[in-house]
């Protein structure tokens, strides 16, 4: 409790740090008459950067007033490569072009580029595929640098899926760190229909978006095609990243290790069955590898004869074989 | 079970967000959005379901908190700064992010989060529940904390300096049996474990070349009490056993596991021509397991592998498990042009599991079956054992980017698994199958097309595996996986989905008789009414899946087929209406199963939020859970039946 309660007021500390940093300089509500300063060597280069350097000139936030101003909060405000940082103006360009004609036209829509779709994803190809630290394949992570793939991935850079079908540059959901459109779950429920009402509807599943946990903690959106389970730093399944204590080794070890994995007894994405089991009664599940019925060898004990599964105390196996992920203590993992 | 713990957190949370607000109200323009309020819960039926089902508690909550600095705050240390928090107090579960950072040099990110973990199933593990004995003798009511602080050094330079630490705690008590003296006895079990994580590491960026070095410590740490359970010294089973009643005074017992691992990570990629990358990863991880065990135990207990009758057992086991594991692959990419790419690579998985214990337990005042008085006995077990585990995945794919409105890909894969276990003695009740050397392989082949046009999107997805044999009896031999999607979205005013997806995989083995088919579909569709006002949606669907596997009952050695059943249906609809400051979002979910478990479930839930001022509004959700569970073979029925109501009153905050 003790340690609980120590745990919390670190985090929250944390918070308040935070929050005592962020109020200390808190940024004027209103636009800067000061024109912004002309990068010195942003990269890649904002075409409209002379431009907006003229104060006297009109600038996009005089129509995209809302867009602008939420630009300061954009992670794509937070870096432009090496020199001095750009206003967001000279970053609208970037992406969206030249906007001279626009402007001069009285906003004519024609002549400015919006990125969409496949094409839209190639400019954002072209920072986060080759960049660093913008591309994937960032020092953080080793499932990014092995799984992960803007070009490969099963996601990725196709007409149907894309950068823009999940991320949304200037619309993202509130507390989004990486501008997806929606709350990770509803994002992947647009398509992933199955797995996320199997989450919503069936009585025993992780809570799916409530507290935290969300599709992408196990799963990676950028993986490459039959590798997108997220592996821990130990290469397992992502399972252990919070069920640590499953992981062993044990002395006596039992399915996972040694020939299966958690997903030989567990529905991941939500079950009918207690505890999330493959089965509804715990007896079948342990019979259906512990049965030898003839035909090929396979891996798993036959159970003695004195259990007699007419009996209950013997259809519930668990109830004395309490060690069913693996055991330190007895070989017929009873402890 | 622990109460009184979500109430103190919730007392915890609920100052520090109002200290959180308390400490911004000076600084208007800061870009902050704060919920925090109070649930109220009411449960009637099976409190113990709703708890493991659900388990949403009483008391305050920081609902939602998100604050992101307004623009750089600088230069210097601190360029930009985020955090925000979710559903952190009454439970179950919470979460807090930090992101922090300058501009080419450092990148900071902490994580904090927290679950209450409650089980206490009415039919698990409980061989009483015919007689309405509830819940199952497996009960937990846990909390799980993970904390994760990650410190990238100079990010974009060509060296950058990674540190990490992760701590995972897990602990509480719980109830569990124990298998003692030919019978099974209720103690209760206290948990408490760390895991921690250490790891130091470089990454690196030289031209096309960019990769990363880490090395990380784990060190796991468990400690488990576990007592025998008050009135719980008759045990499960009352019959005598050769005679005697088989009882317990005493069941104390310590166990402490520590296991330390080395990981070693690396990985490279390199560029070629801008069209061939090249990747390759290698991760090594030792893991080495001490457990110390100490037991106790007094009573009257019978013992048919020394064929006494004992009086009391002390028990010392010492173990030591070692894990060798590495894993390493290989991958070549390459982009023929802008539309067709293909690729290929290997990768490997060995695992090495050598394991010793020596099980000295000490039988005390023993009595031979014919009532001869024959002292304390020592038995002493050396047990050994050995798994070696070697995964070999070999894959090679092409995919077609845009064929007009078609995106088209086909790859095929090998696996190839070999399994070698060495059983000690003591581990084999049954000759036969407990180990031996296994070899499988396993073919995938697949494909997969797209269409998009007009706002209408088309999948198709079909895979097949092919095996030669298999390693466990539930492994398939052939497989078959079908997939397919639409979604069409009409000028935002409609979007219609639909996905259907079914697996079957079967052994063509009689012996086994192993058949699995999982079929589900799911259509949905959302149409809005009044633009950025009124939005109804709906969905139905469908599942089943039917298991079957031939087993061998073990009191009579009969052969007979068991088979796992599930079929139902959901439905969903729900509305969202948004008027100036006030909005609505309500839903109601119905479901149903018709297979081993037979039970239906409805959902309705409604959340509120109005801004009466400009900054501050009050939120009011309505959660109601109704589980009802029909009879079926060694299930609860209507015993697990709960109704479990919320309501929570929030004030939200956005200056």
């Amino acid at each position: 409790m003790r340690r609980g309660r120590a745990s919390l007021a670190f985090a929250l500390a944390a918070l308040a740090t935070g929050l005592a940093l962020g109020g200390s300089r808190a940024p004027d509500p209103t636009p800067s008459p000061t024109p912004n300063p002309a990068p010195k060597a942003a990269a890649p280069a904002p075409a409209h950067a002379a431009a907006s350097a003229a104060s006297e000139l009109p600038k996009c936030a005089d129509c995209h007033t809302d867009l602008v101003a939420a630009w300061a909060k954009n992670p794509h405000a937070r870096y432009s490569g090496k020199g001095a940082k750009p206003g967001p103006e000279d970053m609208c360009s970037t992406c969206h072009g030249d906007g001279t004609k626009h402007i001069e036209s009285g906003g004519d829509t024609t002549f400015i580029q919006v990125p969409r779709g496949l094409g839209g994803s190639q400019d954002c190809l072209a920072c986060h595929e080759t960049v660093k630290p913008f591309a994937k394949g960032g020092t953080d992570s080793f499932a990014r640098g092995v799984q992960d793939s803007f070009t490969h991935g099963v996601h990725s850079n196709s007409a149907t899926v894309n950068c823009l079908t999940c991320h949304s540059i200037h619309h993202s959901a509130p507390k989004s760190t990486s501008l997806i459109a929606k709350a990770p779950g509803e994002l992947c429920a647009t398509c992933h229909t199955t797995q996320t009402k199997s989450f919503e509807n069936k009585p025993y599943s992780h809570r799916l978006d409530r507290g935290g946990m969300t599709c992408l903690d196990c799963h990676s959106p950028h993986a490459r095609k039959d590798a997108t389970v997220k592996m821990t730093t130990q290469g397992e399944l992502p399972c252990m990243n919070c069920h640590s204590e499953m992981r062993g080794p044990f002395v006596f070890d039992h399915v996972t290790g040694s020939g299966g994995n958690c997903l030989s007894c567990h529905q991941p994405h939500g079950s009918n069955n207690p505890n999330m089991l493959l089965w509804a009664r715990v007896d079948q599940l342990c019979l259906s590898c512990h049965s030898q019925t003839g035909g090929p060898r396979t891996f798993g004990s036959q159970p003695p004869s004195f259990h007699d599964l007419t009996q209950a105390r013997y259809r519930n196996c668990t109830s004395c074989h309490v060690a069913v992920h693996g055991s330190n203590l007895d070989p017929q993992l009873l402890k | 079970m622990r109460e009184a713990l979500p109430a103190r957190r919730a007392s915890w949370i609920a100052l520090a967000a109002m200290a959180a607000g308390a400490g911004v109200l000076g600084a208007q323009a800061i870009p902050l959005d704060l919920e925090v309020g109070y649930r109220f819960v009411h449960v009637s039926g099976n409190e113990q379901m709703y708890r493991t089902q659900i388990n949403d508690r009483q008391g305050f909550m920081l609902r939602s908190f998100d604050y992101t600095s307004d623009e750089a705050l600088g230069g210097g240390l601190l360029d930009y700064f985020h955090v925000d928090a979710s559903d952190l107090g009454a439970g179950p579960a919470g979460q807090l992010r930090l992101q922090a950072g300058a501009q080419d040099l450092y990148k900071l990110t902490f994580s904090w989060r927290q679950t209450d973990l409650y089980s206490a199933l009415p039919a698990f593990a409980n061989p009483f529940i015919a007689e309405g004995i509830i819940p199952g003798q497996h009960t937990y009511n846990r909390e799980r904390n993970i904390y994760d602080a990650t410190l990238e050094l100079f990010p974009g330079k060509i060296i950058s300096p990674i540190l990490q630490f992760t701590r995972n705690t897990y602990s509480g008590p719980g109830t569990t049996t124990y298998h003692l003296g030919q019978n099974e006895f209720l103690l209760n079990e206290q948990v408490n474990s760390t895991d921690d994580l250490y790891r130091l590491g470089l990454g690196f960026q030289y031209g096309p070349v960019q990769g990363a070095v880490t090395q990380g410590w784990r060190y796991f740490r468990w400690t488990q009490r576990n007592s025998l359970a008050p009135g719980a010294g008759d045990g499960n089973f009352t019959a005598p056993v050769v005679g005697q009643q088989v009882t317990a005074d005493l069941v104390e017992s310590l166990q402490e596991n520590k296991v330390n691992t080395p990981v070693t990570n690396a990985w490279v990629t390199g560029n070629l021509f801008g069209r061939l990358k090249l990747i390759g990863s290698y991760m090594k991880a030792d893991g080495s397991n001490e457990t110390r065990y100490v037991e106790a135990d007094a009573g009257n207990f019978v013992s048919f592998e020394i064929s006494r009758i004992f009086a009391g057992l002390g028990e010392t086991v010492n173990s030591r498990a070692r894990t060798d594991y590495w894993r390493g692959s290989a991958r070549a990419e390459f982009d023929i042009n802008s539309c067709f790419q293909v690729a290929g690579g290997w990768s490997e998985n060995s695992r090495t599991l050598t394991g010793q214990a020596l099980i000295a337990s000490l039988y005390l005042n023993t009595v031979t079956f014919a009532g001869v008085p024959a002292g304390d006995l020592l038995r002493q077990i050396d047990a050994r054992t050995f798994v070696e585990r070697d995964d070999v995945t070999f894959d090679a794919g092409v995919t077609a980017r845009t064929l007009g409105p078609f995106s088209v890909n086909a790859g095929w894969s090998q696996l190839q698994q070999d399994v070698t276990a060495i059983a000690d003695a003591s581990e084999i009740v049954v000759p036969g199958g407990q180990d031996g050397h296994f070899e499988r392989t396993v073919n995938t082949y697949g494909g997969g097309a797209t269409f998009s046009q007009w706002g209408l999107t088309l999948t198709a997805d079909y895979r097949h595996d092919d095996a030669n044999q298999p390693i466990f009896r539930t492994d398939f031999i052939n497989r078959d996986r079908y997939k397919f999607r639409g979604l069409w979205n009409f000028k935002d005013f409609l979007k219609i989905g639909a996905v259907f997806s079914e697996t079957h995989a079967d052994d063509d083995i009689v012996q086994i008789g192993y058949s699995a088919r999982v079929r589900e579909f799911v259509a949905d569709f959302e149409v809005t009414l009044l633009k950025d006002m009124l939005t109804l949606r709906g969905a139905g669907g469908e599942f089943a899946t039917n298991r079957e596997i031939l087993i061998r009952v073990p009191q009579d050695f009969e052969i007979v087929p068991t088979k796992q059943k599930e079929f139902g249906h959901t439905w969903e609809g729900g509305l969202n209406f948004v008027w100036n400051s006030f909005s609505v979002n309500a839903a109601y979910l119905w479901m149903n199963n018709n297979g081993s478990i037979p039970f239906t479930v409805d959902r309705f839930r409604v959340l509120a939020d109005w801004f009466f001022l400009e900054n501050l509004g009050v939120t009011l959700e309505w959660l109601d859970d109704k589980y009802r569970e029909r009879p079926a073979f060694d299930q609860a029925g209507p015993l697990a039946d709960f109704n479990g109501n919320r309501y929570y009153v929030g004030l939200h905050w956005r200056p």
